[in-house]
């Protein structure tokens, strides 16, 4: 659970320097008759953006938990039985599929509209290739016969992870159509930018999640750390 | 309206593009696929009482068995199993959780903040539909084959998923779906309260000017969204291990004699998820109960709220430390024992903000000017039964006190009082209050009392001796207690009475549904602020507030909501939209 | 409503100091859980009564009559430091010895004999071991029908072990047992009102509580955690005797070498009666 005490940590600290500024401090009874009392607010971000992000930091939850859950229940010493070399490629399917979408966040906002909505086909395409890859190991672990036994649970845990964060791909590859669609088929296709980049924020939190996941469930350069995170002693 | 004053719009309160959707096109989009967030609240509410009179039926039939063992030949074992999850599960997450977010919250956070709706009404709706097909799978899991779920509400594995619990074919399987669909529905509300709190606020609504019930729904909904998740994970989990056979809770088990193919699993971790949510909820239901508590008193005591930075901050404080208490649910789990005092230090030191609340609350009554409307009787009651369930959750949540009571009716007594009778009386003590602005008519008053006083002393009297059974021994979750050498006749006697005033109780609710019904037709014009209040949702131009709310211009906010009997000014309230005491008098 | 709730402040207590419904007499050593339950009613008591007395007369004292004004107060913040502080040391006046008998809880002394308790669907068997003091080792991967218990025929430590397979379990007066618990089903909690601690059973792990019994008689065991249909009528029986009486009852069970012995013959047996049956 340290992981998940670390992540709430984390979200706590946001949370109070947030709070910091809201001036909790106050007596609120002695500002009355002024709209303002704090001046006229700054900027903020938009509502789809903040609404998106406190989605993604419920679902990080989700995902610390299932991280804790794995460290509880499966021994250090038992990665799952399958070619790493399958999910390195995924992975870097992932980061490719990332990189496309920043890609695109900048051609939009230069003005590159064509540019832009390769670049959201390019992601998506990627996104589509990253599932595919994980489609197919799990069909390796099915065929091994060990997707759902074995005592040690790491190729149970491997298939639970993989499909709740695949469906998070999948939601974001429908985002992504959308999108692209959008920017294809409207006549006046101006303000792509903001889609695009909550789509940007959005495969890149996947991202790191899924980096956090391999690393927990194969051998890694930042597996250690990892499992220093969520496996105390 | 004179206090619909036009003051600086503020550009971000409300979505550009979101002015289109105040248009209805007919009675469908505007009655049942309605995107105005007070419709998806009486939508919620209306489910959610009405899986609650399920779930009050399940509650009568527990006592009959408990009261007068053998007299209902058709309550055996399994079904009393099956009576005693649903209900639990019912009470806590389908009624409390969902009327509190989805009800209260849908209704009051608009309009208490000056927005038009929610930032995401499209979500809203989609949020309520989901939560009506969790309900649905619910009911149907009662036709299913084998019946419901006999688990607990707990729902522990191994047990929940073996044969030897009723429900092990499909009861368990809807069960769980059911919660999923839950999850996944509260998520999309959850999002859009959050964001319309954080930036839909009409102009001048700082923080510290929020009334607190906004900050109970505010902080109960961040609770949610973070427990939920690992009711989610341990749902899934669950679910994959019964389906699929994979052994993510499941050891080595003999079942009738036979080995199954599970090995290795870890029954605790499932524990450690489930309470991990299980505890935050009770919080996601009192917080929610909190501030709708202290704007009741403050309003008919005509008072401002007493110490509100207090009360602000003991909201923020229960709510991060109820993410570190979850294991004292567990102390004799059999988990790591030195857990027990970490566990058991954070779990009393949440006892001290809570108790600032209990003094606040109290000490806001003192020198005030009280109306003892029906709303304000359900608040004081509420302080009656939450002080006593509180104070008894110092003994279970004091680890060696603990020991002997856990599991005993001691705990059903009070989990019963504290997050059972106490958020009931405010929901009650809340829709007596707000039924005027939500109809534009008055409950009727004396029915209001009738119902008020047989439920108050009734609930009081069901769960005040039930501790004492709990002291005595009695475990929980016990189909009878006949046979048992320890447990008197005399306790036999005293559930009897439990069980005779619990139905006079459930019977009384039917008083309370009468009065609803009746009142929509039948009730005095309320106008539009019966109470005298000061918060914005009673300065509505219209009443019931039409889809957006406000009219052309959105209010906007000058004073913090407690300005209640101010020195100087003509009338004992100012709302919070009036900018100076001297134009009080235009009110009307 | 406020004398309701006078009523109710004064009849809580009255019924409290009144109600024939109290603990069972202990029969452990864990009176210092009593002590500390005392401890909390007393303090709890005191603020529910003081709260809901003050409530009331509040309610009467500041009712609503024509012309009253109430007072504009926002905040004392002395006060309510003040009320912080008292909570603090009330909470800490509770949490003090609950952690300090907590440790002793948690904590079995060396000395303590071992017993073991298999929980079952819905039932319940008690393993003591025998001279040698040591418990053999059991698994589920043993389990059979001569073999209800699991244990590990390799393991030597086994062979005197005295296994109580539907009897009652007997303990002797005045030395500490450690409860060694098993399940190879669901979760089941042992719980003997009188003995007031108690601890879940979780299949697949090894839980303990540790115990003195302080009293001879005849106690019921109890299964308190939910585990099934027949949950409550999973019923056992504890005893605790004097060392004379338990030494007597302890040569009368008989050890697992003797009873494979026994259940081996048995089989035997059975298979020539039903070979001479197809005769």
């Amino acid at each position: 659970m340290t992981l998940v005490l670390l992540y709430l940590a984390a979200l706590a600290v946001l949370a109070a320097r947030w709070l910091g500024q809201q001036h909790l401090a106050d007596r609120p009874w002695l500002t009355a008759g002024s709209p303002h009392p704090l001046g006229v607010p700054t900027t903020r971000p938009s509502p789809a953006r903040l609404g998106l992000g406190v989605f993604l930091a419920s679902a990080g939850l989700l995902f610390a938990l299932l991280v804790a859950a794995y460290a509880m229940r499966v021994p250090a010493t038992a990665p799952v039985p399958l070619d790493p070399r399958l999910l390195w490629l995924t992975t870097s399917l992932l980061v490719g599929a990332s990189l496309a979408l920043h890609g695109a966040r900048g051609a939009a906002r230069r003005g590159r509209e064509d540019e832009a909505t390769a670049a959201l086909g390019l992601a998506a395409a990627a996104g589509v290739g990253f599932l595919g890859g994980q489609a197919l190991a799990w069909r390796a672990l099915w065929e091994a016969g060990i997707a759902h036994q074995g005592p040690d649970a790491a190729a149970a845990f491997f298939c639970l992870i993989t499909a709740l964060h695949g469906l998070h791909i999948l939601a974001g590859l429908v985002a992504l159509a959308w999108v692209t669609a959008r920017g294809a088929l409207l006549p006046r296709p101006a303000d792509l930018g903001p889609s695009i980049a909550l789509c940007t924020l959005y495969w890149d939190a996947l991202l790191a999640v899924w980096l956090v996941l391999f690393g927990l469930l194969f051998r890694t350069p930042w597996s250690g750390l990892i499992d220093a995170l969520c496996r105390p002693g | 309206m004179s206090d619909a004053i036009t003051g600086p719009q503020d550009g971000s309160a409300l979505l550009p593009e979101a002015d289109e959707l105040y248009h209805p096109h007919s009675w469908w989009t505007r009655y049942v696929f309605s995107q105005d967030a007070k419709v998806i609240a009486i939508q919620y509410s209306g489910t959610a009482l009405a899986i609650g009179f399920v779930a009050l039926i399940l509650s009568w039939l527990i006592r009959l068995q408990l009261g007068f063992p053998g007299l209902a030949a058709f309550i055996g074992p399994a079904e009393y199993y099956q009576l005693i999850t649903m209900h639990g599960m019912i009470m806590v997450v389908y009624l409390l959780t969902a009327v509190f977010l989805g009800g209260f919250g849908n209704y009051l956070i608009p309009l208490m903040l000056g927005a038009r709706d929610m930032v995401f009404p499209y979500l809203n709706m989609l949020s309520y539909w989901i939560y009506l097909l969790a309900v649905l799978v619910l009911v149907v899991s009662f036709f299913a084959p084998g019946g419901p779920t006999g688990a607990g509400w707990t729902l522990y594995p191994p047990q929940a998923i073996l044969a030897g619990t009723p429900g092990q074919e499909w009861g368990i399987v809807l069960m769980l779906i059911s919660l999923i669909l839950f999850i996944a529905g509260f998520t999309m509300g959850g999002v859009n309260y959050i964001v319309t709190v954080l930036q839909a606020r009409a102009p001048g609504m700082t923080l510290m000017r929020m009334p607190l019930t906004i900050w109970g729904i505010f902080t109960a909904t961040i609770l949610a969204l973070l427990a939920f998740p690992a009711l989610f994970v341990g749902a899934v989990m669950m679910l994959l291990d019964r389906l699929l056979g994979t052994s993510f809770f499941m050891p080595a088990i003999l079942e009738a004699g036979q080995r199954l193919r599970y090995g290795g699993g870890s029954p605790i971790l499932f524990q450690h998820l489930f309470w991990f949510f299980g505890h935050p909820e009770v919080y996601i239901v009192a917080l929610p109960a909190f501030g709708i508590v202290s704007d009741l008193i403050s309003t008919h005591a005509r008072k401002n709220i007493f110490g509100y930075r207090m009360m602000v901050w003991a909201i923020v404080a229960i709510g991060a430390l109820s993410f570190v208490v979850w294991a004292h649910h567990m102390y004799v789990s059999g988990m790591n024992p030195y857990f027990g005092f970490f566990f058991a230090t954070t779990t009393l030191i949440i006892a001290i903000p809570t108790a600032i609340k209990v003094y606040n609350w109290v000490l806001t009554l003192w020198r005030g000017d009280i109306h003892l409307t029906v709303p304000m009787l359900f608040a004081i009651a509420f302080i009656v039964t939450f002080l006593n369930g509180g104070l008894t959750g110092l003994f279970l949540g004091n680890v060696v006190v603990d020991v002997p009571l856990s599991d005993t009716m001691f705990v059903v007594a009070h989990f019963h009082m504290v997050m059972g009778v106490a958020p009931i009386l405010v929901i009650f003590g809340g829709i007596y209050h707000w039924y005027p602005k939500v109809t534009g008519r008055m409950l009727d008053a004396r029915l209001g009392q009738v119902h008020f006083w047989i439920t108050f002393i009734g609930a009081y009297a069901i769960f005040f001796p039930m501790h004492y059974l709990g002291l005595l021994g009695v475990p929980r979750r016990y189909y009878e207690t006949a046979g048992l050498g320890f447990v008197p006749p005399s306790a036999q006697s005293l559930n009897a009475f439990i069980s005779l005033v619990a139905f006079v109780v459930g019977a009384a609710q039917v008083v309370f549904l009468f009065n609803i019904l009746r009142s929509l037709k039948h009730g005095a014009p309320a106008g539009g602020n019966p109470w005298h209040a000061t918060t914005l949702e009673w300065q509505t131009p219209e009443t019931p507030p039409p889809h957006g709310n406000w009219g052309p211009t959105l209010p906007v906010v000058y004073r913090w909501p407690y300005d209640y009997s101010v020195p100087g000014a003509p009338e004992d309230f100012l709302p919070q939209n009036q900018p100076d005491p001297a134009h009080a008098g235009a009110v009307p | 409503m406020a004398l309701i709730l006078v009523l109710i402040a004064v009849g809580s207590v009255a019924f409290h100091l009144l109600s024939p419904w109290w603990w069972t007499p202990i029969a452990s050593n864990w009176s210092y859980i009593d002590t500390t339950l005392i401890i909390t009613f007393w303090i709890t008591g005191a603020v529910f009564t003081a709260i809901v007395l003050f409530m009331a007369y509040c309610l009467w004292r500041f009712r609503h009559r024509p012309g009253r004004r109430a007072a504009y107060e926002p905040e004392r913040p002395r006060l309510e430091a003040w009320l912080t502080v008292v909570t603090a040391l009330g909470i800490a006046a509770m949490l003090a010895p609950g952690l300090a008998v907590w440790s002793q809880f948690v904590r079995a002394p060396a000395d303590a004999a071992e017993v073991e308790i298999l929980a079952q669907q819905w039932r319940w068997s008690f393993r003591l071991p025998g001279a040698d003091g040591r418990l053999g080792a059991a698994d589920i991967r043993h389990v059979g029908d001569d073999n209800p218990l699991g244990l590990d025929p390799g393991d030597l430590a086994g062979q005197d072990d005295l296994v109580v397979d539907g009897g009652d379990l007997h303990l002797a007066l005045g030395r500490p047992v450690k409860l060694l618990m098993r399940s190879y089903d669901v979760v089941h909690n042992f719980y003997v009102p009188e003995f007031r601690a108690k601890m879940d059973i979780i299949p697949g792990m090894v839980t303990h509580v540790w115990l003195t019994p302080s009293r001879t008689g005849t106690f019921e065991a109890i299964c308190n955690e939910v585990c099934g249909t027949n949950h409550y009528a999973m019923r056992g029986r504890v005893v605790v005797e004097d060392e004379p009486a338990f030494r007597s009852w302890l040569d009368q069970q008989t050890a697992v070498s003797q009873r494979a012995a026994r259940s081996t013959g048995m089989r035997e047996a059975g298979m020539r009666r039903s070979a001479t049956n197809k005769r």
